[in-house]
């Protein structure tokens, strides 16, 4: 059947070696860090107020709309007041200004045993705000509450986006919590196998993984093409499974989270803390130094540039994320959030577009399986019923049309366009 | 420190629109080259006019895209940049035959670059593929600009369409004998086209193209694989032998058209299933106005015709490709097999036409002689006279031995005139001219007597026709004269 269907991914220059073969370095603590009150689009109820003394791991915000997700301040100090700044996801939102007094006191926290039952491991992630760490910020939580009829879980280890090697770092330095992290997941998952996704170019480290799971016949190190977007959920369980579904990974009978979700995890229940630290990559042909950071949740990524010795030129991107997903944005002083896995920092080459030559490109491409070319054109007549019928809404933005475009237009941005203006008229 | 704000993607791959083009005009120069080679091969008259058809194209193409940037106030350089005009003539003069004149392909290229591309909004607007349109121009309106000689004339396709496309196979064997056999066929090393000669190179070429992304491989794999079931549908109900589908996919430019018209991403659909459907369709209209219409150039006319069709197959497969996977895997199937049909019907009223097959070995065994002739014999009393030399053909007059109109008892002799080309000192062929002879006598000397006189030299032999031997003297006369006059 695949004669009528494109590739739906495509090979990326990766860059990684730009940072992957690295020392973390640690970012030093900043005077005063922000915690943002909103989370992607959704916004936080503040738990604190102005002059408050918070502690590391003293809840300050919650999101508590239809997902319940706990935001922690990850210093101790005073709480000064509320600042509108722009967030990673370029919206503008109130932060949480905490002045760090550089002490560390840390809240009263819990821990949990590594035989805790499901119940008390799902509530327990829900509880220290654990979020998808693939950049999207999911709540790990929502997805082990129903687990019927799950028979695989996938965890993530990809990492698809170019430049980002946040995720490999993380699990090189932290195995133990890795192994704890995947096996904890794996038996709330209620699944019957759990298969560990890793791209087939990382040979060695695929041995290294299968010798620490040598003795758990149920968990397997799957080495997956090195193709974006290889890390989506669909093209992931594609790949492993050979299923499509329809809404959730559930109806093809598995659970999908991504490999720091579960090191988080780990560390949560080993320490008690939330995610209070991150890696973060900083990478790209824009900064002098790249490297990853481990850096507190909260700190301005100026700081973060200033330690990999600052930019290269004068015009530049700076990326919240990959370079295919992440939003790019007019300032540094936007702050690092939990589910922040990476900075790219690019030179700024302007592109020049030309008239679109129907080759056809996008919709081989589209991981989706929808006709970008088409949709941008029917977006211009703003047709409703022809958009709907071109399922606009099952884009997710990967970025891959506007990637593949030879006349190098920004399709992406016309189906997203086509999105809003679906959105508008009420039609989802 | 400025730090620029653009939606993301910020990632752009390298290859470009204008990448793809480069690669495509290497491959199609690298054709060109072989068709220049081939035409020296013909002659340099060929080889010059190859290259002055190349120049005139791209001279025309070029200037009518210069006075569109004018008219519409851009800056020509940037436009020409981004709008290509140099690959319509370079596929347009690929293919023409070698000896089209320069004039003609000026015309043809102008009306394609300006009536297919230009006036459509230039680069990507366009509905037809502007190169095809030009061809199908030369081909309609300027005939006569095609100077057919012996040489450069008889093609394998319009041979055969001569034939009424269908040809049992042992007579098939002697036909495509005159073009070298298939083998020859798939070199490329016989009359034809400039570029769609050898579809070996262009399959070499087309899959370097595929390879490097530059054209889709599902279109020259479909198209070809749909004229090979099709003609092998026609083999089978016609019991023609496994030929038949063979020549199909090599003659005709089908090869060419397959790898470098077919594949133009403006004007072919957009998404998979409809580049399939655009492909199978040209495919299937190929063969029937092959069969049916008689036309040579059902590749050129079906590509024009699907052309037309592209936006409607875009707009109809619209949706999500994985949903409609079923749908579209029908589509597919259905016009397989609808079009399989249809040849398979309509191949039952096709009819063997009876040809003359040049060069071959044409049936002489009915022919009955009188005496033998040696050409280098003193035939003074035919009066031979060289009338004219172009370059190889010779016209030469001799006298025949006529009855008088309306005067059955006085005889006189008449003119008969010949056309004779030489080569190497060797007898190509022998046409009449004008021909004087008695009816119902002299007129036994016919196209299939003159077919003896192929290959001779003046040290030769050959018979006279029984009942028509002063006839043949004149023949042998003028003949002898000829081969006399090429040994100067």
């Amino acid at each position: 059947m695949s004669l009528l269907l494109g590739p739906m991914s495509k090979h990326l220059p990766g860059h990684k070696e730009l940072t992957s073969h690295k020392e973390i370095i640690k970012c030093k603590d900043v005077d005063k860090i922000y915690i943002p009150l909103a989370m992607g689009t959704a916004l936080l109820e503040k738990k604190v107020s102005e002059g408050d003394y918070v502690k590391v791991g003293t809840v300050v915000a919650l999101r508590n709309d239809h997902f319940y997700v706990p935001v922690f301040s990850s210093v101790s100090g005073v709480v000064k007041g509320f600042e509108k700044r722009m967030t990673s996801s370029t919206k503008m939102a109130e932060h949480i200004v905490i002045e760090n007094d550089f002490k560390y006191v840390v809240e009263d926290l819990t821990t949990l045993s590594e035989d805790a039952s499901k119940e008390e491991v799902v509530n327990f992630i829900k509880e220290k705000g654990i979020v998808g760490c693939g950049g999207a910020g999911f709540p790990t939580y929502f997805k082990f509450v129903k687990t019927d009829g799950c028979q695989t879980l996938l965890i993530n280890a990809v990492e698809c986006e170019p430049y980002l090697t946040s995720d490999y770092l993380n699990m090189k330095e932290n195995l133990e919590d890795m192994v704890l992290g995947i096996k904890t997941l794996f038996r709330i998952s209620g699944a019957s196998t759990c298969k560990i996704a890793i791209k087939k170019t990382k040979k060695e480290f695929i041995e290294r993984i299968k010798e620490l799971f040598k003795n758990e016949t149920n968990i397997e190190v799957v080495g997956v093409s090195d193709v974006y977007p290889m890390g989506w959920e669909r093209t992931l369980v594609y790949e492993v499974l050979k299923k499509r579904y329809d809404k959730l990974p559930i109806e093809a009978g598995c659970i999908v989270s991504n490999v720091t979700t579960a090191i988080k995890t780990a560390q949560a229940m080993r320490t008690g803390l939330p995610i209070v630290e991150k890696i973060v990559t900083v990478s790209g042909d824009g900064i002098k130094s790249p490297c990853n950071v481990l850096v507190r949740v909260g700190t301005p990524v100026s700081h973060l540039v200033e330690l990999c010795q600052g930019y290269t030129t004068e015009n530049i991107q700076l990326i919240a994320g990959g370079p295919m997903m992440g939003n790019a944005i007019t300032n540094d002083n936007f702050v690092i959030t939990a589910s922040d896995n990476g900075l790219t920092v690019l030179k700024y080459q302007e592109v020049k577009s030309m008239a679109c030559l129907r080759c056809g490109a996008c919709v081989d491409h589209c991981p989706s399986a929808i006709m970008p070319v088409n949709i941008n054109n029917a977006e211009k007549t703003k047709n409703v019923d022809r958009l709907l019928k071109l399922n606009v809404n099952a884009c997710i933005e990967c970025g891959m049309c506007t990637y593949v475009c030879p006349s190098k237009l920004d399709v992406t941005e016309g189906v997203r366009r086509a999105k809003r203006f679906l959105a508008l008229k009420g039609k989802k | 420190m400025k730090f620029v704000f653009k939606p993301s993607p910020n990632y752009r791959d390298k290859k470009s629109t204008q990448s793809i083009i480069f690669e495509l005009t290497l491959g199609l120069l690298v054709i060109y080259a072989f068709g220049l080679y081939n035409s020296f091969k013909l002659g340099s008259q060929y080889g010059i006019n190859a290259i002055v058809l190349l120049i005139v194209s791209v001279v025309v193409s070029f200037l009518s895209e210069f006075a569109y940037a004018k008219l519409r106030k851009l800056d020509p350089i940037q436009f020409f940049k981004t709008s290509f005009p140099w690959v319509t003539p370079l596929i347009l003069v690929l293919m023409v035959p070698v000896n089209t004149s320069a004039y003609a392909v000026g015309a043809s290229t102008f009306i394609g670059v300006v009536f297919a591309k230009l006036v459509f909004g230039g680069f990507g607007q366009n509905i037809f593929n502007p190169a095809g349109v030009g061809r199908a121009l030369v081909f309609s309106s300027f005939s006569s600009a095609v100077v057919t000689d012996l040489v450069t004339s008889a093609t394998p396709t319009a041979s055969f369409a001569s034939a009424g496309w269908i040809m049992q196979a042992d007579l098939f064997e002697t036909f495509i004998a005159q073009f070298g056999g298939l083998t020859n066929m798939f070199l490329g090393n016989y009359p034809g086209t400039l570029g769609e000669t050898s579809a070996l190179l262009i399959m070499l070429v087309g899959i370097v193209l595929i390879i490097r992304n530059v054209i889709d491989y599902r279109i020259p794999l479909v198209y070809l694989g749909t004229i090979f079931a099709s003609a092998t549908v026609i083999a089978l109900v016609r019991n023609t032998g496994m030929y038949y589908p063979l020549f199909h996919i090599l003659t005709g430019g089908a090869m060419f058209g397959a790898f470098f018209m077919l594949t133009d991403p403006v004007t072919n659909p957009t998404s998979i299933t409809g580049r399939i459907l655009f492909a199978m369709g040209s495919g299937f209209i190929t063969v029937l106005i092959r069969v049916l219409a008689n036309l040579p150039e059902g590749v050129l006319f079906s590509i024009l015709i699907m052309n037309m069709l592209t936006p409607a197959i875009d707009r109809a497969l619209e949706g999500n490709q994985i949903k409609k996977l079923k749908t579209n895997m029908m589509a597919v199937i259905s016009l397989a097999v609808i079009g399989l049909v249809t040849i398979g019907f309509s191949s039952t009223t096709l009819e063997a036409k009876e040809i003359k097959i040049a060069g071959g070995t044409t049936d002489t065994s009915s022919l009955s002689f009188s005496e033998t002739m040696k050409v280098m014999d003193d035939y003074a009393k035919y009066d031979a006279k060289i009338v004219r030399v172009e370059g190889n053909t010779y016209t030469v007059e001799a006298k025949g031995y006529g009855l008088l109109e309306g005067d059955a008892s006085h005889f006189d002799y008449v003119k008969n005139v010949f056309e004779i080309v030489i080569e190497d000192q060797k007898v190509v062929s022998v046409k009449f001219v004008t021909f004087g002879d008695t009816p119902g006598i002299g007129d036994k000397v016919d196209d299939t007597y003159l077919s003896i006189y192929e290959g001779l030299s003046l040290e030769d032999e050959v018979d006279a026709l029984s009942s028509a031997t002063f006839t043949s003297k004149s023949v042998v006369a003028a003949v002898s004269l000829a081969l006399q006059e090429a040994g100067k």
